[in-house]
């Protein structure tokens, strides 16, 4: 999956998370820097901020409806809730998730999307 | 009224009174002890009485004595004094009982001899007029009230957005170091660098916190000392001087041979001053041979403190927003928006004023303090 937001930190604490469950992760800081790395690599999901510089994250869901061949699934974080949210889902994305999140709500939404069922979580 | 004989020029008496009687404005003519002689025809209507019922009397029955007792005051004023008496507003009691508002100018008459005979009141109905003031000052205070409303909700969605993204690095890593702990144990370096982030997200919501405090004036509230200025600016400038000129801009300071005390904060202003500067620098990352000059000058009881960069202005569409929190041109990650509008907020603190030049060619933002010696 390639992950996507300009705040180094959380982009790493994401990528830490998911990995740790077993993704294989591409980082990028911004829109733009996405849609280059989407040319050359093939990637499941998207999980991308909406709010960035240089490519936002609904400009970059827009870019991977239109142009990416067999397009992954597009997860955006957003900051607080408004319009873009709705507007999201409505042109395709797979699901918003509204920060400050949970890990497992995060991993849980990224395994439904792929549909991956994960037996040994939240046992104890 | 025999003028007609002694100048032929002279309209006879009784176009004067239909001149009266045709106009809007009430005219209401009183002998001595406010006793009403004569009165047009806009006022017999308001009373709703005839010129043989007004003669003699001093008020209508339905009028509020309270107000009768002022028109009396202000009748004998004019007769002493002998001067025209305008009263902006008084209320009247109208023959349906309705009280309007009146504009009144009361003037006397004279005599041949030079004595108050008679005074004069034309009165408009100003009623309607002020009612349209106050319902215009309502939809303006309405106005105001939506755009604060706004700009509120603007900067709740800024606030959300610069808090929420620290919270998720922490709420992320505190549970994950959790379920590292529980799966293998304690792991040192994970443990190391993974607390080191959650502080820095931590201080960067602190940080913004204190940021809005400034907004505050009591959290505000530091320690003012008596410095020369010139020295908070050489300090604050030392700081920043090398980080400009590394990008290759050219960084120019002017400031006066003398002394200039002003009563202040270091730290606060140095804050400012900084900003300034580093939205300059940032202002102008792409332009060629940029410039970036501080100048300092005194004028009688202020000092001014210029940051002028090379750019052409703040963009028409901006100059409105720029000190409104958590606006921002930088990109995203490039500090949440707060920088002019808590420098505005600071400099406040100290008397004085932050402004845009926006009669100046290039991009100018002015300090001005307050000068004690």
């Amino acid at each position: 999956m390639l992950i996507v937001d300009d705040d180094v930190h959380l982009r790493d604490a994401m990528a830490l998370a998911v990995q740790r469950k077993g993704y294989q992760v591409m980082g990028a800081m911004s829109g733009n820097e996405a849609t280059a790395l989407l040319k050359n690599h093939k990637v499941d999901i998207v999980l991308s901020d909406i709010r960035m510089a240089n490519g936002d994250g609904m400009e970059l869901l827009n870019y991977i409806r239109a142009f990416v061949p067999t397009p992954p699934s597009v997860v955006l974080v957003t900051g607080y809730s408004d319009f873009t949210a709705e507007e999201a889902l409505r042109v395709g994305a797979a699901a918003v998730i509204a920060k400050p999140f949970e890990r497992m709500k995060l991993i849980g939404e990224l395994d439904r999307i792929i549909g991956y069922e994960r037996f040994e979580k939240k046992s104890a | 009224m025999n003028d007609s004989k002694k100048n032929p020029h002279s309209l006879p008496a009784e176009v004067f009174r239909q001149i009266l009687e045709s106009l809007d404005d009430m005219v209401l003519v009183k002998g001595p002890k406010s006793k009403m002689l004569w009165a047009n025809r806009a006022f017999r209507e308001f009373y709703g009485m005839s010129e043989e019922q007004l003669h003699g009397i001093i008020d209508a029955p339905f009028s509020n004595p309270d107000h009768t007792q002022q028109y009396v005051e202000h009748d004998n004023y004019v007769y002493e004094s002998r001067k025209a008496l305008d009263i902006p507003r008084e209320p009247c009691t109208r023959h349906d009982g309705v009280v309007r508002q009146m504009h009144t100018v009361k003037s006397p008459i004279y005599d041949d001899a030079g004595r108050t005979v008679m005074t004069v009141g034309i009165s408009r109905d100003i009623t309607d007029r002020i009612e349209g003031e106050k319902l215009k000052e309502e939809q303006r205070a309405h106005q105001m009230y939506s755009d604060r409303l706004q700009a509120l909700s603007a900067m709740a969605g800024g606030m959300a957005h610069e808090i929420n993204t620290p919270l998720s690095v922490i709420l992320t890593l505190s549970d994950q170091l959790r379920e590292i702990v529980e799966e293998r144990g304690f792991d040192r370096d994970v443990f190391i660098s993974s607390t080191k982030v959650i502080a820095d997200a931590t201080m960067k919501i602190s940080r913004l916190i204190s940021d809005l405090q400034t907004f505050s004036r009591e959290s505000a509230r530091e320690k003012f000392d008596l410095v020369d200025i010139r020295d908070v600016v050489n300090m604050t400038l030392s700081l920043c001087r090398q980080r400009i000129q590394s990008k290759g801009i050219r960084f120019d300071v002017t400031m006066p041979q003398k002394n200039l005390i002003v009563n202040c904060s270091r730290t606060q202003l140095s804050q400012v001053l900084l900003n300034l500067c580093m939205n300059a620098q940032d202002a102008i990352a792409r332009i060629p041979s940029p410039w970036i000059s501080v100048e300092v000058k005194d004028s009688e009881n202020k000092i001014e403190i210029s940051v002028t960069d090379c750019g052409s202005g703040v963009p028409l569409e901006y100059r409105e927003k720029i000190f409104r929190p958590f606006f921002t041109t930088k990109d995203v990650g490039q500090g949440p928006g707060l920088g002019l509008s808590v420098s505005r907020s600071l400099i406040q603190g100290h008397g004085g004023t932050l402004e845009y030049d926006d009669k100046a060619a290039n991009t100018v933002f002015r300090v001005t303090l307050p000068r004690v010696s």
